[in-house]
């Protein structure tokens, strides 16, 4: 999922910095200090993810838990695939630290549109509801990040749009994938740690 | 009736006849409805097709006769084993994945915008190309979800006098791998517990 450095063009790269900073700053305000150390364990589970790597077909793909990190942080998903991603450019030069804005924006966007799209349902009391709620904010997220990097492609070159498609294609497989992840960690998480349901900032 | 029949005379020697004429001419022939189109040759005399064919054939023999056998030879095809050196690179992710079956691109020393080769890696992520003067050469892999690797290829003089291979090429992200690979990862969970912890203490003070 990761765009990595020369593919983007200036406006699209200065565009996902202003994305990204408007997320961060706000996520940063709406979360709680005493929250910090859930947002960086939800942090660290998404730097671990990109490790895992999920064979599709002839190809593969690695997680990105993208679902579960919004269901969990909702506005503070930001600032916490903020820095995971900058670890990841960092330690395992995924991406690149230039392309971090657009990479940021691409991924905590459709994190927090699914907090906020299927949180209400995830927390429900009908279990069958939430299940499928958290099924489908998980698939929502991968397929609607593959979307946004396909357009910030497809608006640096015109050339990219057969490739934007592919993107979208390639995560079809990916997204029911991590869509069934993310229905049994919010299963797990409704029995033990309800609370944890409700988004940074938000309890 | 009369009209019509002036006007096929008028034609009779005209080549460019329009689809209108040539309903009027069908008229005149009395060809039935439904029947194919006359060909456009129909509304001319015999004779004069007779004499056009000959022209075309005149004028057809003294050019085929003056084509020289090489530009028919053109067309042929063949093949002999070259004897230029070849690079060959293999690119992969930094998680040690083999780039398989992505497009790859190498731009000559001489010419940074125009391709010299493209073609796909194949099952091992390998792609090769014979370099035609000395310089850094440059190959760029991309696949379909964004990532992009990029290798310099520094081509010395010796290369083309059988004198050696080239010099190792310029990597620009080491693969973290294996033990280095788990402690980056240690290192990087470290680093967001501690930065949550100091949070945590500057709260406290």
């Amino acid at each position: 999922m990761h765009v990595s450095e020369g593919f983007l063009g200036p406006q699209v790269l200065a565009a996902g910095w202003a994305v990204t900073a408007a997320g961060v700053a706000w996520g940063l305000k709406k979360m709680d200090e005493g929250e910090i150390v859930r947002v960086s364990m939800a942090s660290s589970v998404f730097f671990l993810a990109s490790l895992v790597n999920v064979k599709v077909g002839p190809s593969s793909a690695h997680l990105s838990l993208i679902g579960p990190v919004g269901l969990i942080l909702g506005w503070s998903a930001f600032p916490a695939i903020f820095t995971a991603l900058l670890l990841q450019a960092v330690l395992f030069q995924f991406g690149g630290l230039l392309v971090l804005g657009a990479n940021c924006a691409a991924m905590a966007l459709p994190a927090v549109l699914a907090h906020i799209v299927f949180g209400s349902f995830v927390r429900g009391a009908n279990d069958k509801i939430a299940a499928a709620a958290s099924f489908f904010a998980g698939a929502f997220a991968v397929l609607a990040s593959a979307c946004i990097v396909g357009l910030l492609l497809f608006f640096s070159d015109r050339e990219m749009a057969l490739t934007a498609k592919t993107i979208f294609a390639a995560h079809l497989p990916l997204s029911a994938v991590e869509g069934a992840v993310t229905l049994f960690m919010a299963l797990f998480l409704r029995r033990t740690f309800p609370d944890v349901l409700r988004g940074a900032g938000q309890r | 009736m009369r009209s019509f029949a002036r006007h096929s005379g008028d034609l009779a020697g005209d080549v460019s006849v329009s689809s209108r004429t040539l309903k009027t001419v069908g008229q005149i022939h009395r060809v039935k409805e439904g029947a194919p189109v006359p060909f456009r040759g129909a509304c001319l005399p015999k004779k004069a097709l007779e004499h056009r064919s000959a022209i075309c054939i005149c004028l057809l023999v003294p050019v085929l006769l003056l084509a020289s056998p090489d530009s028919a030879r053109a067309h042929g095809v063949g093949y002999r084993q070259a004897v230029k050196s070849a690079v060959a690179i293999e690119f992969y992710y930094s998680t040690g994945e083999t780039m398989a079956y992505e497009e790859f691109r190498v731009y000559s020393p001489q010419d940074d915008k125009n391709t010299y080769q493209s073609g796909r890696t194949d099952e091992f992520g390998r792609c090769s190309f014979v370099p035609e003067s000395p310089g850094t050469w440059r190959v760029v892999v991309s696949d379909m979800e964004g990532h992009r690797a990029e290798a310099s290829i520094p081509i010395p003089e010796e290369f083309f006098d059988g004198g050696g291979d080239p010099r190792p090429i310029a990597v620009e992200s080491p693969m973290p791998e294996g033990l280095d690979l788990y402690l980056r990862a240690a290192l990087g969970v470290s680093v967001l517990f501690n930065a949550a912890a100091a949070v945590r203490l500057r709260k406290c003070m």
